[in-house]
C-alpha cells in the first residue's frame, strides 16, 4: 500500500464526511453552559474548603481558650480569635450558598447575569473584611497555638511574638493572594467570558 | 456578534474539526472535550478575525492550534474539564468509532505514532494544502514544512511497509 493510494483514501473519507456529518447546533449553544458551570465550580469548592477549615479552627480555638483561660491575656487572645473564625466562617458559608444557589439557577439569562454580578460585588465588598479578619487571625491565633501546643508564652515575649506573626501574617496573605487570583478570579472571569457567550448566543439556548 | 454566521462556518468547517479531533484524541470522550474546546475558541477569535487570511487557513489555525495545547495538557487536567454527553460533531452512521475503513483507520494510526506537531502537518498534507498554507496555519517557515512533510512522508511509508509485511 502506497502513500498516495492512503491519501486517495483520504479524500474519498472526506467526501464522506461531507454527506454524513451532523452538527448538533443545540449542543454548541449548550457548550458555554457546561463551560460557565465548571468555571463558577472553583470558587464554590474553595468557599466549601473554607468553611471545612474554618469550622475546625473555631473548634480548635474553642478547646484552646478553655485548656487556657486562667490566663488573661491568652482568654482575650482565644476569644477574638474564635470570633473572628466564626465570622469568616459565616462569610465563606454566606458565599458558597450564593454559589451554590447560582449554579442552580435556570431561569433566565438576565437573571442569572443579575445575581453573578450582585455576588461579584457583595465578593469584592468581603475581601476588604476578610483581609482585616486575617489579620487578626494571625496575631490571636499564632500566640494562643503556640503556647497551647508548646508552652511557650509569646504574648509575654514581644522580641518573638513580633517577628512570628510578621511571618506567619506574610505567608498566610502570599497564600491566600495566589488562591485568590489564580482559583477565585480566574474562576469568576471566565465565568464571566462565557455568560457574555451564552448572552450573546441568545436566552433560547438556557431554556 | 452573529450566530448565524458562526454556525455557518462551524457547518463549512467540520470535517476539518471533526479530522483534527480524531486525529489528537483517540479516546471518544476525549474527542468531545476537544471538539469543545475548538468551538468555544472559534467563537472567541471570530471577533478578531479580519479577513486578512482565508476562512479556512483561520480556521485551521484555531483548530490545530486548540488541538495542540489540548494533546499537551496532562491527563489529570483534562479529567477535571467537565465532559458532554455528546458529540457536537457527529456521524450517526459510524459512531462510536467512525475509522472503520481500513486505510482510513491505517491514516490515523499513522498519525496517532506522530508527535503533535506533526499530526498538524500530516492533516493538512493529507487535506492538499500547500507548503505556504501550511507555514501560515502553523507560524513556521516554509522551509521547516518541506523538511518535516519529507520526513514524515519517509517514516510514514516505512511504517507502510512494516505493516504490510
Amino acid at each position: 500500500m502506497e502513500l498516495d493510494e492512503l491519501k486517495q483514501a483520504w479524500a474519498q473519507y472526506d467526501e464522506k464526511l461531507s454527506t454524513h456529518l451532523k452538527l448538533n447546533e443545540e449542543l454548541l449553544k449548550s457548550i458555554n453552559f457546561e463551560k460557565l458551570s465548571h468555571a463558577l465550580r472553583k470558587p464554590l469548592n474553595l468557599e466549601l474548603l473554607n468553611v471545612v477549615i474554618q469550622f475546625f479552627a473555631v473548634l480548635m480555638v474553642v478547646v484552646f481558650t478553655i485548656r487556657l483561660m486562667n490566663e488573661t491575656p491568652y482568654l482575650l487572645a482565644g476569644t477574638i480569635s474564635a470570633l473572628v473564625c466564626a465570622s469568616s466562617l459565616i462569610l465563606s458559608s454566606v458565599k458558597a450558598s450564593l454559589f451554590h444557589r447560582l449554579l442552580n439557577y435556570h431561569e433566565s439569562i438576565t437573571g442569572f447575569q443579575t445575581g453573578f454580578a450582585r455576588l461579584k460585588i457583595l465578593i469584592a465588598r468581603l475581601r476588604k473584611i476578610e483581609f482585616v479578619l486575617a489579620g487578626l487571625i494571625g496575631i490571636t491565633l499564632f500566640p494562643l497555638m503556640i503556647k497551647a501546643v508548646a508552652d511557650v508564652d509569646l504574648l509575654g515575649n514581644l522580641t518573638i511574638i513580633i517577628p512570628g506573626i510578621l511571618l506567619v501574617m506574610g505567608t498566610g496573605y502570599a497564600i491566600g493572594s495566589w488562591l485568590n487570583i489564580f482559583i477565585y478570579d480566574k474562576g469568576l472571569e471566565d465565568a464571566e467570558r462565557f455568560l457574555g457567550i451564552i448572552k450573546e448566543f441568545g436566552e433560547e439556548a438556557r431554556q | 456578534m452573529d450566530k448565524d454566521r458562526f454556525i455557518s462556518i462551524i457547518k463549512d468547517h467540520q470535517n476539518l474539526i471533526y479530522k483534527i479531533c480524531n486525529s489528537y484524541c483517540p479516546n471518544p470522550e476525549d474527542r468531545k472535550d476537544l471538539q469543545q474546546e475548538i468551538m468555544i475558541q472559534l467563537w472567541h477569535s471570530l471577533k478578531k478575525f479580519d479577513g486578512r487570511v482565508k476562512i479556512s487557513t483561520w480556521v485551521y489555525r484555531i483548530a490545530l492550534n486548540t488541538a495542540i495545547s489540548f494533546f499537551r495538557k496532562d491527563n489529570r487536567h483534562k479529567a477535571a474539564t467537565t465532559s458532554l454527553d455528546a458529540s457536537v460533531i457527529s456521524l450517526p452512521d459510524f459512531e462510536p468509532d467512525s475509522r472503520q475503513d481500513d486505510k482510513v483507520a491505517l491514516l490515523y494510526r499513522l498519525i496517532e505514532g506522530l508527535n503533535e506537531l506533526d499530526r498538524a502537518l500530516m492533516l493538512l498534507y493529507l487535506d492538499d494544502n500547500s507548503y505556504r498554507a501550511m507555514s501560515e496555519i502553523l507560524g513556521i517557515s516554509e522551509t521547516n514544512v518541506a523538511t518535516r512533510i519529507s520526513r514524515i512522508k519517509k517514516n510514514m511509508r516505512e511504517r507502510v511497509v512494516t505493516i504490510n509485511t
